[in-house]
């Protein structure tokens, strides 16, 4: 399934954008490329708000034992995946916040277009953000790498897609 | 405003207000918003009816709500509505009269005729007195609040006879109604028609339903399976009046009677799965409850309720035995095989303290969207879209106003809530308080909900409607980021359709703060070209760009020229670099410059189109004169000059840098009238090109310069091809002279002939931490000048010489005159300064001085020294050069001590015209006159040589020293021969005369190319005692000092030996004279001649060897024949001042040379015999010499030298010859 991936910074600027398709399958159409990069801004929204609930309520994690902030306990990065937090249509868009406050989100879209929610396998989705955020730490150490910049390593990239490619268009 | 829903919205009574005579537009919304605020009528104020039904006293507690349009919308369109959801009607017209001449009969009557729908007719006049008549009033301000209970009350009584006409009527649903103009809700998912799939879709889209829905659901599609009569038509029917009726007593306020028709009218409908209607009632059953609970009117929760929704989800936490009591309860009903009656009976009555009235209406409105979609596998009883979308937007804004406030207040009946909500903000949320019920996120995912449908197949209002209600959902829940998304979703669905004007003018007032918020929502109001802060911020420009596109669609769709040139302009402004060529093509010359005439003051968009200013002599104009000032700079000097401490940093220090910048920095000057050439340098970082079509100075500046006449003109329009800097080359005059700098900032500029503005020269861009405390976005550059008047020019006419060169032989001098001009019309030259320069002076190195050591450093001095002074002295300077006349001035070269290497001189003159005597600085120009000089060889002196006079010399028969009567009075002793040979390298025969101090030589005649040797007895024994502590003179103080790294007693002879060569010069002295016709006189330079003297000559001439004892030889006869005996003798003479002097025996030795070989004799030895030893102890005080008698036995010439202690060693060896006796 076709997915679009961003990491934003703290001002709602994208630090890192990636659409990830495969030949064989679906791609997002035009018009929903055009449309992408706002249902992920308008869902920013939410991951603010799910930022600072201790239990969150709603969403689709129910993987996750607890809200962002219990994480300060465990010695896992687990809490850091929200879930899924907001759907459009037939998109779901699932979150994962790093400690430093980067907010990795992605649409994902259905293979089929005809409009049935899409159906989030947490397992896979989560080891996704967890490795590109390992990925985006040794970004990070980079002394010419500053805080709220676009990456634009290529090497960083080829390895988001390999991680997308392993866990995600299948 | 229509646009907004809220929950109660069923309970309003739509009212129309029409304006009627002349009212201004303020007038009439001031009115509006004055009936607005008081658009509730309690029914205890209302006079009490006849009617049963609508009898305001039924329920005094209840409440008429009025909602105030001015405008009537998609009445046609939701008219198949009319009878299924009532409110939509619109019940009231009142007329709002002012100044109006007719009748209010008459009025009334045609209001009632334009609005025949609407079943109670008013008119309200307003300042003025009218008798009472029928639904006529007259306002004060006071009365206002009986006028709308009046109203209220004829409302009442209309809605009586209203719902008489509705008695018999077969109530049919709006999908039978309107047929297919009607969009039926259209699923993305698969609407609920098997109902177990549907089941498992919905547990995994939304986990938060309940696993106990699904039981009920199935009993009841059970259910329906079974159940077809004509008496259930007939149940239907009856039921459907029964909710109708529930509308009614809703909107006149009665609300427990409400409640109760439609918990009637719910429990049949459940019982027959007319789910459409059923869905209505619960929604209506809901709204009652909600007016009831916020009367604080205490009623009991109807059992249909808890027979469609489990009654744990909305009871209140806080009663223990109620949630006891009630677990039972639901769990029996839990059985699919429970009916109805069974469940009802088992089923305790819930009071509506105990219950949690916002989950309450959650959970109903949840199985009421449930029920709609449930009707959808139906062809005519199916829920129109518009009624689902509502459904959840009223709910979801109630859960909005929940989160919001701590309790149902005022605002609940309000259509749009104050900004700032008071609970969140100020009172934690307390265990009563609404806020805990939901969270964001909840809400949200209710309102998701919404894009489960297909809101594009719906009319455009009913898709306004949805989108602003949405957007105010969202901005209640500080979603800004949601909000501006669904708005951008409103605008993009309204951009492709055909919308009628009217649309647009609804539209109008809020469609410009939609998109001015929209803008501000993505951050496109940002300002990087004036704040540094949001320069160096990134942001998502995609989002941005689009969103632009999107405005500029929009502004141009609404003809709305100024708004599409703002929109484009911020586009092509701020986010050029995202922007392909083309469109930015389109962008500029589509929406920016065929817009120019409608707005006048557009200007250029780029503050920093100036990159460049700098005006640019012309190079083939003459010399710029240049500041100098006068007196001041000396003062400072001399106050350097006399820092006692050498401070090697002074020069080219950290310190002198700093300094060095400022004095760099030169105020180009012009003159007056002069033409000069303006480089501007325009910056294009877009994709099109630009065309720079005005140019002019700032008026201050444009009265000091100005554009030469129409060449500005000439060189536009200039074009700036796209990304990329431009250079534009324009000629200038100046036309007035300037008092000081005059500085340019900025210059005027006119871009696509569009109104010329002021734009500052940009140097460089400023990125953000450079500098925290600046906030300017760029470095600003500013070009300095001066116009000076004119000033006096000088030229250089002609030299008496021929090429300006000349031949001259060394140690002459020359006269030669030079004529100059003062070539200007009007000033003279008053200021005159003449400098001259040879080659060998700027040829110097500037450190030539460090390698040097300080006797050589002393010659070269003396002679930069001389070349300064004397070698080019020009007579008779004149104090002024008047205007447009001639000087003649002469000039004398004086080569005696020139350098060899003189080879030319430049004579310069900084001249000036001064307008006061004692003005302080004045513009120089300088005028160089080059010369070129050829040195010829004339009499040199190659060689220079000291030797000690013999007594043997001097009394030689033919000695030189023998004529001259003075030597032979001095003592011999005291005298040495100068040896002098001069040569004559000229082609004339030279006489020339020698002299040493006073003694001087018979003039000599030298031939051409012939060297001459003379002898010159000098004296020695000179002054040299204080020599070796004399410093050798430094001519140039001020200087680092370097160590020479020599020893204290290499210092001490190289004084000696300069001392010794001073004295030389000093006293030798040559003149010479050609003996051919020129006649040419001079004099040698000894000085360049002679070379450092060496410690033999100083030794010669002055006997200072610095030691204790001398000792000298003497031997009897200088010759003896073969074997005959010579005396040597051997004086000790002891400087008993000296520190190393003793009175120890010092040992003398006699040493014996071979004088031919050089090589000393054995002690023993076949030549020379002696007796015993040549060592004697001698007592220095005692005078008498030591004495050795030798024997000769071989032939020969032999040396006698003598050496004391080994170490003092006698000056003047004594020879002798042993002749073999003659045969």
């Amino acid at each position: 399934m076709p997915c679009y991936f961003a990491i934003i910074g703290a001002k709602d600027n994208p630090i890192y954008e990636a659409e990830f398709t495969s030949p064989q399958l679906n791609q997002f159409p035009p018009e929903l490329k055009e449309l992408n990069p706002f249902i992920l801004h308008a869902s920013l929204d939410i991951v603010e708000d799910l930022q600072w609930q201790t239990h969150p309520q709603a969403g689709g994690n129910t993987s996750t034992s607890g809200g962002f902030l219990r994480s300060r306990h465990s010695a896992s990065n687990s809490n850091c995946y929200l879930g899924k937090i907001d759907h459009f249509y037939g998109l779901a868009i699932t979150a994962y916040l790093s400690y430093g406050n980067m907010k990795f989100v992605m649409i994902h879209s259905s293979n089929s277009n005809n409009g049935a929610p899409v159906q989030i396998e947490d397992g896979p989705v989560k080891s996704f953000y967890q490795e590109v955020h390992e990925l985006y730490v040794k970004t990070l150490m980079n002394p010419f790498y500053k805080l709220n910049d676009p990456i634009t390593s290529p090497v960083f990239d080829n390895r988001v897609r390999a991680l997308a490619k392993r866990y995600l268009t299948r | 405003m229509p646009q907004d829903v809220s929950l109660v919205e069923p309970a309003k009574v739509r009212t129309l207000l029409v304006p009627i005579g002349k009212w201004t537009r303020s007038d009439f919304t001031d009115k509006v918003t004055a009936l607005q605020e008081r658009s509730e009528a309690r029914l205890v104020d209302i006079t009490p009816l006849n009617d049963t039904n609508f009898n305001p006293q039924g329920f005094p507690q209840g409440r008429i709500l009025f909602e105030f349009h001015t405008r009537q919308f998609n009445e046609e369109q939701t008219l198949f509505l009319h009878d299924f959801e009532l409110y939509r009607k619109t019940f009231v017209v009142i007329g709002l009269v002012k100044k109006e001449d007719q009748k209010p009969q008459s009025v009334l009557e045609l209001l009632q005729k334009k609005y025949p729908d609407s079943i109670s007719h008013n008119l309200v006049y307003f300042n003025t007195e009218i008798s009472q008549l029928k639904n006529v009033y007259c306002a004060s301000s006071s009365n206002l609040e009986t006028i709308v209970c009046d109203i209220g009350r004829n409302f009442l009584e209309a809605l009586g006879l209203y719902y008489a006409s509705y008695k018999h009527v077969t109530l049919r649903s709006p999908g039978a109604i309107g047929g297919t103009a009607i969009s039926k809700t259209s699923l993305m998912r698969q609407p609920q028609v098997a109902s177990t799939s549907s089941v498992s879709t919905r547990v995994i889209s939304n986990p938060l339903d309940t696993t106990a829905n699904s039981t009920v659901k199935r009993s009841a599609s059970l259910k329906s399976l079974g159940l077809n009569s004509v008496s259930s038509d007939q149940h239907r029917a009856k039921a459907r009046q029964c909710k109708i009726l529930g509308n009614f007593k809703l909107l006149a306020g009665r609300y427990v009677d409400a409640l109760n028709s439609f918990a009637e009218a719910a429990t049949t409908l459940h019982k027959y799965h007319d789910n459409i209607w059923l869905g209505s009632a619960l929604e209506g059953l809901v709204i009652s409850m909600l007016l009831l609970s916020y009367l604080r009117v205490p009623f009991q929760v109807p059992v249909i309720i808890s027979i469609i929704c489990p009654v744990k989800d909305f009871e209140q936490s806080s009663n223990m035995s109620n949630v006891q009591r009630n677990s039972t309860s639901s769990g029996s009903f839990q059985s699919p095989r429970n009916s109805l009656s069974s469940v009802s009976s088992r089923i305790n009555i819930i009071e509506s303290q105990n219950v949690a009235m916002p989950l309450l209406i959650k959970s109903v409105s949840e199985r009421v969207l449930h029920y709609y979609e449930l009707s959808l596998s139906h062809n005519t009883e199916y829920a129109p879209q518009i009624v689902y979308c509502e459904h959840i937007l009223r709910v979801a804004r109630f859960m909005s106003y929940c989160h919001s406030h701590s309790q149902l207040d005022k605002d609940l009946l309000k259509s749009v809530y104050t900004d700032e909500n008071p609970t969140s903000l100020e009172a934690p949320p307390s265990s009563t308080s609404l806020s805990q019920y939901f969270s964001k996120c909840e809400i949200c995912q209710f309102v998701n909900k919404l894009f489960e449908l297909q809101l594009k197949e719906m009319d455009v209002i009913s898709q306004i409607r949805v989108y602003i209600s949405l957007g105010l959902i969202y901005r209640d829940l500080g979603f800004q980021r949601k909000q501006a998304f669904v708005s951008r979703i409103l605008l993009v669905s309204l951009l492709p359709r055909h919308i009628s004007d009217n649309i647009f003018d609804m539209l109008d007032d809020s469609h410009h703060d939609t998109l001015n918020s929209l803008l501000e929502a993505y951050g496109i109001y940002k300002q990087p070209e004036i704040l540094i802060e949001h320069a160096a911020n990134c942001t998502w420009v995609t989002l941005q760009k689009n969103i632009l596109m999107l405005a500029i669609n929009m502004a141009s769709k609404n003809g709305n020229k100024q708004k599409v040139c703002e929109y484009s302009l911020t586009l092509l402004q701020k986010y050029s670099h995202v922007l392909t060529q083309n469109e930015q093509k389109i962008l500029l010359e589509n929406n920016i410059l065929s817009f120019t005439q409608g707005i006048p003051d557009l200007v250029y968009w780029d503050p920093f189109l100036l990159r460049k200013l700098r005006i640019t002599q012309l190079e083939n104009h003459k010399s710029i004169p240049q500041e100098k000032l006068l007196e001041t700079d000396e003062v400072e000097e001399h106050a350097q000059r006399h820092l006692e401490v050498f401070n090697p940093f002074k020069e080219n220090g950290v310190h002198g840098v700093t300094e060095k910048m400022k004095t760099c920095k030169i105020v180009p000057s012009f003159l007056l009238g002069e033409t000069a050439e303006l480089v501007l340098t325009f910056q294009n970082p877009f994709k099109f090109d630009l065309n720079v079509t005005h140019l002019s100075f700032e008026a201050a500046d444009d009265m000091i310069v100005n554009f030469l006449s129409n060449s500005a003109k000439r060189e536009l329009p200039f074009k700036v091809s796209a990304n990329s800097l431009a250079s534009i080359h324009v000629p200038v005059t100046f036309t007035k002279e300037t008092h000081g700098k005059q500085t340019i900032k900025s210059l005027v500029v006119g871009v696509f002939g569009l109104k010329p503005t002021s734009f500052d020269i940009v140097m460089s861009e400023k990125t953000k931490g450079e500098n925290e405390s600046d906030t300017q976005r760029a470095k600003l550059e500013s070009f300095e000048f001066r116009v000076i008047n004119e000033q006096p020019h000088m030229e250089f006419v002609s030299s008496s010489f021929n090429d300006n060169s000349c031949m001259m032989l060394e140690g002459t001098k020359e006269t030669f005159q030079i004529v100059l001009r003062n070539q200007s019309l009007s000033q003279p030259a008053n200021y005159l300064q003449f400098t001259h320069k040879t080659n060998v002076e700027s040829n110097l190195n500037p450190d030539y001085w460090k390698k040097l050591g300080p006797d050589d450093l002393y010659d070269i001095e003396t002679q930069l020294k001389w070349m300064q002074r004397k070698c080019i002295v020009i007579r008779d300077k004149p104090q002024e050069i008047p205007a447009n006349s001639s000087v003649e001035l002469t000039v004398e070269i004086d080569v005696t001590q020139a350098s060899f290497d003189f080879k030319s001189f430049e004579i310069s003159l900084e001249y000036g015209h001064k307008m006061e005597k004692n003005s302080t600085s004045v513009y120089t120009k300088t005028l160089v006159m080059p010369f070129n000089v050829t040195l010829k060889r004339s009499l040199e002196a190659p060689n220079l040589e000291v030797v000690p006079l013999t007594e043997e010399l001097k009394e030689c028969e033919n000695s030189v020293i023998r004529g001259v009567d003075k030597v032979a009075v001095l003592d011999p002793n005291d005298l040495a021969l100068l040896l002098l040979d001069i040569r004559n390298s000229w082609d004339a025969n030279a006489t020339l005369r020698v002299h040493f101090n006073e003694f001087s030589i018979e003039p000599e005649t030298l031939n051409s190319h012939s060297t001459k040797r003379f002898v010159i007895p000098i004296k020695k024994n000179l002054q040299s005692s204080d020599w070796g502590s004399k410093e050798i003179p430094k001519l140039v103080s001020g200087r680092q000092f370097v160590s020479s790294g020599m020893t204290r007693d290499e210092i001490t002879t190289m004084r000696h030996k300069f001392w010794c060569r001073e004295m030389l010069l000093e006293s030798l002295k040559c003149e010479w004279r050609f003996q051919d016709s020129r006649a040419v006189r001079g004099s040698i330079n000894f000085r360049q001649y002679l070379d450092m003297i060496d410690t033999r000559t100083v030794d010669i001439l002055c006997q200072r060897r610095e030691a204790p004892y001398h000792v000298n030889v003497f031997a009897s006869k200088p010759t003896l024949p073969l074997g005959d005996t010579l005396r040597l003798s051997a004086q000790l003479l002891a400087n008993k001042q000296h520190p190393a002097y003793t009175e120890d025996l010092v040992q003398i030795e006699f040493l014996l040379y071979n004088r031919r070989t050089g090589l000393a004799l054995a002690k023993s030895n076949t030549r020379l015999l002696y007796n015993g030893q040549l060592t004697f102890l001698v007592n220095p005080k005692n005078s008498s010499p030591v004495e050795l008698e030798i024997t000769a036995i071989d032939a020969g010439e032999y040396e006698v030298g003598c050496c004391i202690n080994s170490s003092y060693f006698s000056d003047t060896p004594v020879y002798f010859r042993v002749l073999r006796p003659v045969v």
